[in-house]
Formats: C-alpha cells, sequence, structure tokens
C-alpha cells in the first residue's frame, strides 16, 4: 500500500515535470514567459525543457513568415472585412479623392516580424490585426485625399503604392507592435458601382482621343515623308538639268573652238567654209520641214524640198 | 476521524494561503494590490515581470490590468464642415466620419505608470468604462475641431493643403476651447490614468441621403469629360494634319526653289562657258550661234515653211546652178 503510494506520487512528479518539454518547428522561435516575465533567450528550432506546466508559458512564433492582411472593398454584398463596418453608411474601402471624386479600393499588406521587437509581437498578438487594420485604413483615406481619380484608375499614380507603405509603417511606429511593414499593393481601384459605366465612357473618350492623335501623327508623318521623297527627286532632277546644260555648253564651247581652229582666214575660203557650214545647218532644219511655194496664186502645191546631201 | 478533518481543512487553508501569496507579473499587465480595498502596491509588467509575494488572500487582493495598447473605433458619426462653392460663398456641408483611438493605462510617454494605474483603477476600474469616457470626450473635441475644416482641407490635389493630421493631432494636443476645461484632451486623459496615444480618421464620406445627389454631380462633371476628350481629339487631330500638310508644301517649296536655283546658275555657266568661247570669233560666232538657234527653233516637224520660189534657197528650181553666180547671203522667213 505504502509503496503504490510512493510510486503514484514519483509518476505524478516526474509527469508534471515531464509538461515542461517543448518542441519548435524549423522557421520558429519561441518566447518563454517565465512567471509571467518574458526570457531574454529565445528558444530556437528543437526539443527545449523550461519549467513545467503553470510557470513557463511558451509562444511559437514563425518569425521569417510573410504575413499578408487584405482590406477595403470587396465586390459583393457581403459583410466587407473582419472588421465589419461600424454604419453601413461608411462602406469599407471607400475614398474621397483630391479631386473630390469616390473610388472604391482594396489593398493588400505584407508585413513580417520585427526580430528586434519579438516580445512586443507575441504580447500584441491577438490585436495585430485589428490595429494594422485601422491604421492602414487611415493611410488609404489620408493618401487618396490628394489623389486624382483619373490617376489612381490608370494605376499612373507616382509610387503611390511606396507611399501607402512609407506612411503606415510611419503611423504604426508609435504603437510598437513588432512588425515590419514590406509593401502595401493596391490590388483594386474602381469607381463606384453606380459611376462604373460613365468612367468607362470617359475612357472610350480618351482612348478614342487617343486614337485620332495617333492617326493624325501617322498621316502628317507620312505626308511629310511623301513631300520628302518628292522635294528630293525635284532636287535631283534640277542637278541633273543643271549638269546636262553646263555638259552641253561645254561641248558647244570646245566644238565652236574646234570649228574656229579649222576655219579658213582667207578668201574663198572663208566664203566657202560659211556656206558649207550654213548648208549644213539648213539641211538638217529643212529635212524636218513641210516647204510650200507661193510662186503660183491659187494653186496649192506643196513642194517637199529635201536638200541635196 | 474528527482530527483528520480539521487536520485536512488546515492542510487546505494552508495550501490556499500560499498560492494567494504566489504572485505572476505578466509582461502585459499591471498587477494592483489592495489591503481590504487599501492599494498597497503596483507592478508594472513592463519592468517588474515575475514572481511576486504578497499577504494572502482575502488580506490581500489583487486586480490585473491591460497594459497593452487598446483600439476601438467610434461609431460613424455625421458632423457638419464647410465647403466653399464655385461663387466663394462658404456653405455647410454633411460628412460622416469614422474615427480609431488608439491607447493604454499609462502616463503620458509612459513615464509614471504606476501613478497612472492608481488614477485609472479609481476614475474607471475597467476598459469599457474607460472606452466610454474616450468616446464621449474624443467626440465633443472633434464636433468643434470639425466645425472649422473646409472641405479642401480634407480632400485637395495640392497635398500640402491636406489638413488631416493637423486637425487630428489638434483634437488630441490642443487645450480646450470650452470654458471649463483649458486642458488638452491628451493632458485630461493622463488625469484619468489614460496615454492618449492617436486619434486618427479612419474614413470620411459623403453620408448614404446624398449619396445618390453627389452620383449625379459626378456622372455629369464626367459626361464633360468625355466630351471635351472627344473635342481635344477632332480639334487636335485637324491641327496635326494641318501640320503636315503644311511641311509636306515647305518642302516641295524650297525642292523648287533648289532646283531652279541650280538651273539658274548652271545657266550663268553657260553663258560664261560659251562667252569665254566666243572671244576666239565673235563674228563667226555670231552665224553659228543664229544658225544654231534656228535649229531649235524649227526643232519639231510641224512647222511649215512657206517660200516664194524666188528664194534663193530655191534656185536650183529656177536657174541651174552655175560657176558665176554666187549664191546670196540667205534669208528665212516664217
Amino acid at each position: 500500500m505504502k509503496r503504490w503510494l510512493f510510486s503514484l506520487i514519483v509518476l505524478l512528479i516526474v509527469g508534471y515535470a515531464l509538461t515542461g518539454l517543448f518542441q519548435v518547428a524549423p522557421g520558429e522561435w519561441a518566447v518563454v514567459r517565465r512567471c509571467g516575465n518574458p526570457l531574454a533567450d529565445l528558444r530556437g528550432p528543437g526539443l527545449h525543457w523550461g519549467l513545467p506546466w503553470g510557470l513557463d508559458r511558451v509562444d511559437r512564433v514563425a518569425v521569417d513568415e510573410q504575413r499578408q492582411l487584405a482590406l477595403g472593398f470587396i465586390d459583393d454584398a457581403g459583410p466587407n472585412d473582419s472588421l465589419a463596418p461600424v454604419n453601413p453608411s461608411t462602406p469599407t474601402g471607400q475614398a474621397l479623392t483630391g479631386d473630390n471624386q469616390i473610388v472604391n479600393l482594396r489593398i493588400s499588406i505584407q508585413y513580417r516580424i520585427n526580430r528586434e521587437q519579438l516580445v512586443n509581437y507575441v504580447l500584441m498578438r491577438d490585436s495585430i490585426e485589428e490595429i494594422l487594420s485601422r491604421a492602414a485604413e487611415e493611410t488609404l483615406t489620408a493618401t487618396l485625399a490628394s489623389e486624382k481619380i483619373d490617376q489612381v484608375l490608370l494605376g499612373r499614380s507616382a509610387a503611390l503604392e511606396s507611399r501607402l507603405r512609407e506612411r503606415l509603417a510611419d503611423r504604426i511606429k508609435p504603437y510598437q507592435i513588432g512588425v515590419i511593414i514590406d509593401m502595401v499593393n493596391l490590388v483594386f481601384a474602381q469607381p463606384p458601382t453606380e459611376l462604373v459605366e460613365i468612367f468607362r465612357d470617359v475612357n472610350r473618350a480618351r482612348s478614342q482621343r487617343d486614337i485620332a492623335l495617333t492617326d493624325a501623327n501617322a498621316r502628317k508623318n507620312a505626308d511629310i515623308s511623301q513631300a520628302k521623297q518628292e522635294a528630293d527627286r525635284v532636287v535631283s532632277l534640277g542637278q541633273a538639268n543643271a549638269n546636262a546644260r553646263l555638259t552641253q555648253a561645254k561641248s558647244e564651247a570646245d566644238a565652236f573652238r574646234s570649228l574656229v581652229a579649222t576655219f579658213p582666214t582667207t578668201e574663198p575660203a572663208v566664203s566657202a567654209a560659211l556656206l558649207q557650214l550654213y548648208l549644213s545647218e539648213m539641211q538638217s532644219i529643212l529635212a524636218r520641214m513641210q516647204v510650200r511655194t507661193l510662186s503660183d496664186q491659187g494653186v496649192e502645191q506643196i513642194v517637199i524640198v529635201p536638200l541635196p546631201k | 476521524m474528527k482530527r483528520f478533518l480539521i487536520l485536512l481543512i488546515l492542510l487546505i487553508v494552508a495550501i490556499i494561503a500560499v498560492r494567494t501569496s504566489i504572485l505572476f507579473v505578466d509582461a502585459a499587465e499591471y498587477v494592483y494590490i489592495t489591503q481590504f480595498g487599501r492599494p498597497v502596491a503596483t507592478y508594472d509588467g513592463q519592468s517588474e515581470a515575475g514572481l511576486k509575494f504578497k499577504l494572502p488572500w482575502p488580506i490581500q487582493s489583487v486586480a490585473r490590468f491591460d497594459r497593452r495598447l487598446q483600439s476601438f473605433d467610434l461609431p460613424t458619426t455625421e458632423y457638419p464642415i464647410r465647403d466653399r462653392d464655385e461663387s466663394g460663398q462658404d456653405k455647410p456641408l454633411q460628412l460622416t466620419f469614422d474615427v480609431f483611438i488608439a491607447w493604454r493605462i499609462g502616463s503620458i510617454g509612459g513615464k509614471n505608470d504606476i501613478d497612472a494605474v492608481d488614477r485609472f483603477v479609481r476614475s474607471f476600474g475597467s476598459l469599457e468604462r474607460a472606452q466610454q469616457y474616450l468616446r464621449t470626450q474624443v467626440v465633443s473635441r472633434l464636433k468643434v475641431e470639425l466645425g472649422d475644416v473646409f472641405l479642401h482641407d480634407l480632400i485637395n490635389t495640392d497635398v500640402s493643403k491636406i489638413k488631416i493630421n493637423q486637425m487630428m493631432d489638434k483634437v488630441k494636443s490642443q487645450a480646450g476651447r470650452n470654458g471649463d476645461s483649458q486642458q488638452s484632451l491628451e493632458q485630461l486623459a493622463n488625469s484619468v490614468g489614460i496615454e492618449l496615444i492617436d486619434v486618427r480618421l479612419r474614413r470620411f464620406n459623403h453620408p448614404l441621403l446624398v449619396r445618390e445627389d453627389i452620383y449625379n454631380k459626378i456622372r455629369e462633371e464626367r459626361r464633360r469629360q468625355a466630351e471635351t476628350y472627344r473635342n481635344q481629339g477632332f480639334e487636335s487631330a485637324a491641327k496635326i494634319r494641318a501640320e503636315g500638310d503644311l511641311e509636306a508644301r515647305r518642302l516641295k517649296a524650297e525642292a523648287e526653289a533648289s532646283k531652279t536655283r541650280k538651273e539658274g546658275q548652271a545657266e550663268a555657266g553657260t553663258v560664261r562657258l560659251l562667252n569665254e568661247a566666243a572671244q576666239a570669233n565673235p563674228e563667226l560666232y555670231g552665224i553659228v550661234r543664229l544658225l544654231k538657234g534656228s535649229q531649235k527653233m524649227f526643232a519639231d516637224d510641224k512647222t511649215q515653211l512657206i517660200l516664194s520660189l524666188d528664194h534663193p534657197l530655191l534656185s536650183l528650181f529656177k536657174n541651174l546652178p552655175s560657176l558665176q553666180s554666187k549664191p546670196a547671203v540667205p534669208g528665212e522667213k516664217k
């Protein structure tokens, strides 16, 4: 009886002591709170032995895990996100823009744990998403307040996402919740459902304008390039004409010089040479002509006069 | 049997006494210890977490308070702000505002949290009641602050003119304007053991009732915008085409001018070349030019030349050639 009681007590003590065993999975770190006081050294992956149940509290944290929190507008009628709107008259994820327009937005926040503030994270663990959502919504509202809706819808707003990230990081700094904001992505941006049609019309008009401009520019370029070709042709024609004229003049001048060189200088050879010149030229003129005589009046007579060769 | 019972009761009392004299202070809380209702000690989990001892219950009792950051939303509320229309006239504008508050039990900057816990316990005793208090205080300050705000302080394409941050900072830190309290909200909260960390605007929007009017206004604006785009497209396209046309004409005109210039230069060169050649025998050159000129004048074969039979060229028809008669200097007639 006594031995039985003794072994039971020993068993109970050993069993209790064994509750101090705990395991940390790969990628995790554990914060141990001994009687409520977080121990300075964190426990990495592996098997650890601390104080038994009731004395140690172990919080395991996947330190390197990329965490994500989405919030804002969801395109259905249901409750919009984990934090249901306090009052349905202000839809979540709807913001006023700097040019007094309304836009529905949804963002996704990528964050991870700040290792240096791991204890803070563990203490705040349950309320981190709540605080982050509130701060993120503030960030969204305040940032969109200076944006132009067209820029936002076309995704042309300069560095919007990085500005959101910076502002959110600043906003949560005093809260000391032990997280680092890596990225804020704008995953959805649309005008309210009631306005989608008219916004589409504006987009259509804008692209029509762009197409008209592209067309006009293309036509302008084609006109100019055609004119350039034409101009090049005219210029080279001019050049060719000029060259031909000069070449001809040169050959005429040369021909005259050689005529002068061979022309006799004394009579009667001069007269004979002149006659020869005259006849050879006239020959080629008259060869092409119809020649008529007027000797017999009233009688039309065509006499072709080929000069003697 | 009776002895055993007494022993058992004593044991239980001893266990309870030991258990209630041991105290774990968690890093996430304040532990407030009272002795018959009188506060005797406060432990701050941030600096004093761990194992503590006290007198056993019911002599000393323990109350624990969360020392972590708390956040909650105010219910969505409509407040009037001011708007300036196109004519520069001020008019009231109703907007709905969602505000959240971040706070914790403590003192400003966490400098004297232990005393703050005492103030908190005496003022509220629970987080819910403290939130109720903050809600009332923030709403009254917010209403005053928003009364001075224009729509263009909240939304503006010029980011430097947006005053959302300043406005909310004022709600938190500016001295009260109602005669009864000159303290800022932050100081007021501090006096009841609350560190007010943030009062921030979560969203603002047009009230549900006027939403349709706002949509109509936006639709009208957008329609105009679309029209502007279409007109712009039309006008700019016409302008661009006209530019192209003008440029094409200019190019062609320049080319023509260049052609004329080149041909003119060639003509001048021609005259110079021929003049130089003519120097050798100007008289003979005159004759050659005359003949060549005639060549060109009658270059086509449709010209009809009508001559009298008396013309020396046709003398062959009248006289046989003889060596005595010298042919006359020819003359021509068209």
